[in-house]
């Protein structure tokens, strides 16, 4: 197996997003919130639809490409200093699949836009919409990847991004130099990609790896969004 | 209270634009902050009077409850925007100076880094709580900065980032103008940051939101 990249370009109604969710994030219950901003919501949940160009590469490396131990990802002569929690979670992987993807800059300009007009809530919201976008696409690329390596009788596990459990940032640099990157995601010199709405990150394949539900408890950081999700579910479960 | 006054500080609260503003939808129909600030004016209410009894109470009252937890960051947003209207009609006042700002504050998003949603959310909390914001935009240099300072002296700064890679920049940027304007106050804020990173920037706070910045601005020039 040579190394297999692809790009794809998914239909926004591919992906599926949860109103309830960007009700959460904006602060609200769905005993609190007023029918005026569920209604700001919808409507722009519908504009945003025309704005939305998902795009995604990645890449899969064949099998006895890629290792983890002791705080590196290693693949072919690239070391990935993804600290000890992410190669803790990967030990078991011997190859990998990178990525990165995109909702496309037609949407940021569409949400900026609102703050030129005046209309800072507007800009807030679609902001919002933007972001679950991006992680739904996350999705869909995860499924692809589960896919791809269920047809060579791989397992894999989470995806994992730069910037995320210890794994710095800068990072994305070395990320990026191995990707195709067909999508035209730019990476400043600070490591921030343009469009906005980008994801970047790595998911390990192998025979005896297996994806873990997402668990915070594996990682200290506390200001992590992921942990935030989790503490919901748990407060919901509870309730 | 003048009647008109405690119905403008009800239309920012709410967030009641003007009469054409479908939301909230229980006020439809009614006049907003535009038209009732427009007929303050016409009513010789001193604008200064404006300012302080109907506008800062409304953005006081919704900024209480969010401190509280009953109102978010939406709340906030659009009662700015009312606020916003209103003020159109003071501007004159401002030019005059017999309205005042509670003072200047240089607002931007470290160098290296584009994120502004945060950046522009606190802008226009700020202004709708009184204060003449200076935005400087995106990726700001530190000598941008020196540039605004000079030409608005006096002013507080606000640094945003998203990335702990951009995030580093506040430390040279709060460094470059604490030694060209020695008593400035920079404050920090956006997703990565904490008190602990501001301490050792030698900044002079974070915060995690909007109204807490508001409300300790409005507190150190009481
Ligand atoms: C939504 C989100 C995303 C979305 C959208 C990103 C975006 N920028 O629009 C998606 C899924 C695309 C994404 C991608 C990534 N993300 Co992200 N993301 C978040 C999340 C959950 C919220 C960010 C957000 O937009 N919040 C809403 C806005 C309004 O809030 P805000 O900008 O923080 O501003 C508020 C306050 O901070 C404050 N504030 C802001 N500025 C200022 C200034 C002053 C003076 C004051 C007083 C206050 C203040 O007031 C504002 C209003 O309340 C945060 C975690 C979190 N809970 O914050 C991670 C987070 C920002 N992401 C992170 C990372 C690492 C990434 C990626 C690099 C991951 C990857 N490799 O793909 C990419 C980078 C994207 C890029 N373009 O380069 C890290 C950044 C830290 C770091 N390690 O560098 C965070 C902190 C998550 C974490 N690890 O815990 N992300």
């Amino acid at each position: 197996m040579d190394i297999l990249s692809k790009k794809y370009n998914p239909g926004v109604n591919e992906l599926t997003i949860d109103l309830k969710r960007v009700e959460h994030e904006m602060g609200y219950t769905e005993n609190n919130i007023t029918d005026d901003f569920r209604n700001i919501l919808n409507k722009l949940y519908h504009d945003a639809l025309k704005y939305i160009h998902p795009c995604v590469v990645f890449s899969i490396y064949p099998p006895g490409t890629a290792s983890a131990s002791r705080g590196e990802v290693s693949l072919n002569k690239i070391d990935f200093k993804t600290g000890k929690i992410i190669s803790g979670q990967l030990k078991k992987m011997d190859s990998v699949a990178i990525f990165a993807l995109t909702i496309g800059s037609e949407f940021d300009k569409w949400s900026k836009g609102f703050f030129e007009t005046g209309d800072p809530l507007a800009a807030y919201i679609a902001d919002l919409i933007g972001s679950e976008f991006a992680e739904s696409l996350a999705d869909w690329l995860e499924e692809r990847i589960a896919e791809t390596a269920e047809k060579n009788n791989l397992g894999h596990s989470n995806r994992y991004s730069p910037g995320y459990c210890g794994w710095s940032v800068s990072e994305q640099h070395k990320l990026f130099s191995l990707l195709e990157n067909d999508c035209g995601i730019k990476l400043t010199e600070t490591a921030l990609m343009q469009p906005i709405k980008s994801v970047s990150g790595i998911i390990g394949l192998g025979k005896d790896i297996i994806k873990k539900e997402y668990q915070c408890n594996i990682c200290d950081i506390e200001f992590c969004y992921k942990r935030q999700i989790d503490q919901n579910k748990k407060v919901k479960n509870e309730t | 209270m003048h009647d008109i006054l405690e119905q403008l500080s009800i239309c920012v609260e709410r967030g009641k634009v003007d009469i054409k503003s479908p939301f909230p939808a229980d006020m439809k129909g009614r006049e907003g902050a535009d038209e009732l600030t427009r007929k303050a004016i016409e009513n010789k209410i001193p604008a200064s009077k404006i300012l302080n009894d109907a506008l800062m109470t409304g953005m006081q009252r919704i900024g209480e409850k969010f401190g509280q937890g009953k109102a978010f960051i939406p709340d906030l947003l659009i009662a700015a925007k009312a606020m916003n209207a209103a003020m159109e009609h003071l501007k004159p006042f401002f030019e005059s100076g017999e309205a005042k700002h509670k003072g200047k504050i240089i607002m931007g998003t470290v160098s290296g880094d584009l994120h502004d949603i945060g950046k522009n959310i606190v802008k226009m909390v700020l202004k709708g709580s009184g204060w003449d914001v200076i935005d400087l935009g995106v990726d700001v240099s530190s000598q941008k900065f020196i540039d605004a300072l000079a030409e608005h002296p006096g002013s507080y700064v606000g640094l945003s980032a998203l990335l702990t890679t951009t995030m580093l920049h506040m430390q040279d940027t709060t460094q470059v103008i604490k030694d060209t304007y020695p008593g400035t106050k920079v404050f920090v804020g956006g997703a990565p940051l904490s008190q602990e990173f501001c301490d050792k920037i030698g900044a002079d706070g974070y915060f995690r939101d909007p109204q807490s910045f508001a409300k300790y601005l409005s507190g150190i020039v009481q």
